[in-house]
């Protein structure tokens, strides 16, 4: 066959490097910032758009899909055409690939800060901006699956199977959760409600981990290990047996998210059993990591970008095997809730994610800019700092967690809680999160040395923006001299990526649609109501104050949980909860029966200024509630979204809730009035938030304490 | 172990391929857990001899012997041998039962408590340390009333004038106003000081009263 000439497009790896060097700074800066105002809840500055509501789903998106996002694009594109042997299928998807991504980025940016949120973790992004996120990530398929088209290399490498995978399950994860009914162009609600979302939130939420935070680290493992180290990959078998293994069984895992809560016991037994199965394909990629260094460990102590993936492998493998642990009922009943799971996150975050990252950027970026890096010493004193700084971050919140977690649970030798006031066990904790901040700013500092040097590597050096390289072009007519099954999977992509899809799809499907369909899974609860119109206004404003970042709605079945809360949480309370609110971190108490806890004036002080009604609160005040007039012109519209999906109110009530509304708001203003709040005006969001609290956990309890709640 | 490290004839942009065997430990794992998976789905699921969550609350609640869950001797790492509170409504979908909750009509078989007042200095003082953490809140760092009444004039809303009407009012609370009922979360001991403490906030007069409500008792 005839050698073709060819030139690979590096122009695009040094687009995405630099987007991920910059969105790692902001993200990781945001990460501080919140931190921070954990134990100093001024650092507000008591405005709406930098509360800690609103500025932890900037964080997670940030270093999430930006970040980690931009890291996966950047190394995806420079090892996909050096695999295939051939450049991109179009320099203009990449570009649209690559503005569109940074659009996106910006966009989330700006909903966040200014309270535009679905409220699903990982999945906040409102509808106009989730479509736009579909289109996108079509043009990196298309872009992707057309280079694997006009490849000059007939097999597909290890990478590139996790590269597919990726492409294929974010792409259902992202559509099925993301399937809400928009009320207005900034606003929807999630189609599904209760313990469905839950399930669907958490299968999406884990699964990002999955194929968004691991398949494609992986994948990036795979390539720029073996080039780095200079050294074959350990095992061609491990790596078949890890990869199948691994993309089926991760999708089964998401309700480890919601042991021991409303989740129905089966699913919850799903998700425990396949996250304990997960330990060894999840150790595969470890292993086949580590394993490849063998003979090259002397390197290692030389050379950074080794230094970085060998802890980034080793922070993966650590996160693998506490994920699992974490699944175990006995175990869960402990963290969940707590900063363990912010230590688990971060130790992958940062570790893996983070690391992996760098080792990638700082081997590519020589390369493509044809100069020796602007200095090693530097990138060395970026590897340490960096490692104290996922030390200084982890022990803490681990300590913070299971201290939190005892604390909540001991009781006296009377019965009584030990700690009856939540606030008690925050205080306790607050020394650990000035240390986390400390360790989350050092891992900044060591990005920013990180971006330093690899920005003075690229002033160094030229852009080599089209490198040119040579192969044979593939034969038509092919005789494959080894085994039949390699040959039909790994030789032709379309069966791979049918088979992947297949894979993926089983576990979700098997949890997921008796969860929609098998009624007896939410048994009914006469007594639950829908909200009401006013109710549902104060519920958007809980949505847009990201009140479910700290507070969950979820009592568990435990002794612990019900002498301090009440009674545990009923799967048939949510039916008409579109989106569920059930939290996954609890910095506050659970808010699922506050209703009728507290006066009304209770929660309106509460609101201006935490500290009057809780001393030492670390909550953010929120002023603007009290000023700001309750927006109500679309309140027909979402009555009429809510009917559309099933929740039960009369026909043609949206006509009457607004006067409903206003009679419910004037009620509650008369009863601020008599409880020393002579101000009280029934027109501002206040009043909406309060109806709703003091609706909350209602349903159920006797008609004595809901009367407080004013109906 | 040793591994044979054959090299695979494929290179992909200069990365090669060993062709080395699993590690066995590696293998066995990955069987462990899964034969693990399918004995716990068995064991939960289809022999039901664990007690599923609800099951395992009521017997941490002591509702439900342990003996039920078909698996003798097991107790919840979470239990406690303290006293138990009551039991909880009855379990799955069902709404709790009103019975739980006090009822809104004044009922007359409630036992009369009857407690004496706190004198010792030291409980006293206590009793105001409770008083800060719970209390001021809705009632004033003084008693002088907020989002609650004021404590410290002679006008009672649900009180006859009394100590014990203050330490009935503090442990059942009053919800449909808002107010707590503490029984569930002070100790006995704690309750009585608080109370003493503000039985004695009485004719103390503090700046900034909340206008009297209720009935007037004594002068």
């Amino acid at each position: 066959m005839a050698v073709e000439t060819f030139y690979y497009d590096n122009r695009i790896v040094r687009n995405f490097g630099f987007a991920t060097l910059l969105w790692g700074i902001v993200g990781m800066l945001v990460g501080v910032i919140i931190a921070i105002q954990l134990y100093i809840p001024a650092f507000s500055f008591n405005l709406p758009w930098t509360t800690f509501g609103r500025l932890r789903p900037l964080h997670t998106n940030a270093v999430i899909f930006a970040f980690a996002g931009n890291a996966i694009f950047t190394g995806v594109y420079y090892s996909l055409m050096r695999l295939t042997k051939a450049r991109m299928f179009s320099d203009t998807l990449s570009k649209i690939h690559f503005w569109g991504w940074q659009l996106i980025i910006v966009l989330a940016a700006l909903s966040f800060v200014f309270g535009i949120t679905t409220s699903k973790e990982y999945a906040e992004l409102e509808w106009p901006i989730d479509i736009l996120i579909t289109l996108i990530w079509v043009v990196f398929a298309i872009n992707m699956f057309g280079t694997i088209a006009k490849r000059r290399e007939r097999h597909l490498y290890v990478a590139i199977w996790f590269y597919i995978s990726t492409i294929v399950t974010v792409a259902v994860l992202h559509i099925v959760n993301s399937l809400e009914i928009p009320v207005t162009l900034l606003k929807s609600y999630s189609i599904y409600a209760g313990v469905q979302d839950a399930l669907t939130q958490w299968w999406y939420g884990h699964n990002a981990v999955a194929f968004f935070l691991t398949t494609p680290f992986l994948g990036l493992m795979y390539y720029f290990l073996p080039k780095a180290s200079n050294r074959p990959v350990f095992s061609y078998k491990l790596s078949v047996v890890h990869f199948w293994s691994l993309i089926f069984i991760y999708i089964w895992a998401g309700p480890h998210h919601l042991i021991y809560t409303s989740l129905p016991d089966w699913a919850q037994t799903l998700g425990t059993v396949f996250s304990v199965a997960l330990i060894a394909p999840s150790w595969g990629g470890m292993l086949n990591g580590l394993l490849t260094l063998r003979g090259a460990w002397d390197r290692v102590r030389e050379d950074p970008i080794l230094k970085f993936m060998v802890v980034g492998v080793t922070a993966y493998g650590m996160s693998t095997f506490e994920g699992p642990m974490l699944s175990v009922k006995s175990i869960n009943a402990l963290t969940h809730y707590t900063d363990w799971t912010i230590a688990h996150v971060h130790v992958g975050a940062l570790g893996w994610n983070g690391f992996i990252t760098f080792g990638v950027l700082y081997w590519l970026w020589p390369r493509i800019f044809q100069t020796k890096l602007h200095s090693v010493k530097q990138a060395n004193t970026h590897f340490w700092i960096g490692t104290l700084g996922i030390i200084f971050y982890a022990l803490p919140m681990y300590w913070a967690g299971l201290t939190q977690s005892l604390m909540w649970k001991e009781f006296t030798a009377d019965g009584f809680l030990q700690y009856p006031n939540f606030l008690e066990t925050v205080i306790q904790i607050v020394p650990m999160y000035i240390v986390r901040s400390i360790g989350g700013t050092l891992f900044l500092v060591g990005t920013i040395i990180g971006a330093w040097n690899l920005f003075k590597t690229a002033k160094a050096g030229n852009l080599l923006a089209d490198e040119k390289a040579e192969a044979p072009a593939l034969e038509k007519e092919y005789k494959e001299e080894s085994g039949y099954w390699h040959h039909w999977l790994e030789g032709k992509a379309v069966h791979f990526t049918v088979w992947a899809t297949v894979a993926i799809l089983i576990g979700g499907a098997v949890e997921m649609i008796p969860m929609y369909m098998v009624e007896s899974n939410v048994p009914t609860i006469a007594s639950v109501k829908p909200y009401t119109p006013l109710e549902l206004e104060g519920r958007d404003i809980y949505i847009r104050e990201g009140c479910n970042n700290c507070h969950s709605q979820m009592i568990r079945p435990f002794r612990s949980e019900t002498v301090r809360y009440g009674e545990y949480s009923k799967v048939g309370e949510f039916v008409y909860d579109h989106p569920f609110l059930w939290g996954s971190k609890r910095t506050g108490p659970d808010l699922h029966r506050v209703g009728g806890k507290y006066p009304d004036a209770w929660h309106y002080n509460h609101m201006d200024d935490p500290s009057l009604m809780s001393p030492g609160s670390l909550m953010p005040r929120y002023p603007w509630l009290i000023e700001d007039d309750l927006d109500t012109s679309d309140i027909a519209a979402k009555i009429e979204a809510m009917q559309t999906l099933g929740v039960p109110y009369a026909e043609g009530y949206s006509s009457q809730a607004l006067n409903d509304l206003k009679a419910q708001a004037e009620k509650i203003a008369a009863s601020l009035k008599t409880q020393g709040i002579s101000n009280a005006d029934p027109n501002k969001e206040i009043i909406a938030l309060i109806a709703y609290l003091q609706r909350l956990g209602t349903d159920i309890k006797g008609s004595a304490v809901s009367e407080n709640a004013t109906k | 172990m040793k591994y044979e490290d054959k090299l695979l004839d494929h290179n992909y942009d200069g990365i090669q391929e060993l062709d080395n065997s699993l590690p066995p430990w590696w293998l066995n794992l990955f069987y462990i857990t899964i034969v693990w998976g399918v004995i716990y789905v068995f064991y939960y699921h289809v022999f039901d001899m664990g007690p599923l969550q609800i099951d395992e609350y009521n017997i941490e609640m002591g509702v439900i012997e342990e003996s039920s869950s078909g698996l003798s001797g097991y107790q919840s790492p979470y239990a406690d041998t303290g006293d138990k509170t009551p039991p909880p409504p009855p379990a799955g979908g069902e709404a709790a039962t009103t019975e739980t909750t006090e009822s809104q009509e004044p009922v007359e078989e409630v036992p009369a408590i009857n407690y004496d007042l706190v004198t010792d200095a030291g409980r006293l003082e206590n009793g105001a340390k409770v008083y800060a953490a719970n209390c001021l809140a809705c009632h004033g760092a003084n008693g002088e009333g907020g989002i609650g009444p004021n404590m410290t004039d002679n006008y009672w809303i649900n009180g006859d004038g009394s100590f014990n009407s203050i330490v009935k009012v503090v442990q059942d609370g009053v919800p449909v106003k808002g107010m707590i009922a503490w029984k569930p979360v002070l100790k006995e001991s704690d309750l009585l000081d608080v109370s003493s403490h503000m039985y004695n906030l009485i004719g103390t007069n503090p700046p900034n009263p909340k206008e009297p409500q209720g009935e007037k008792y004594g002068d």
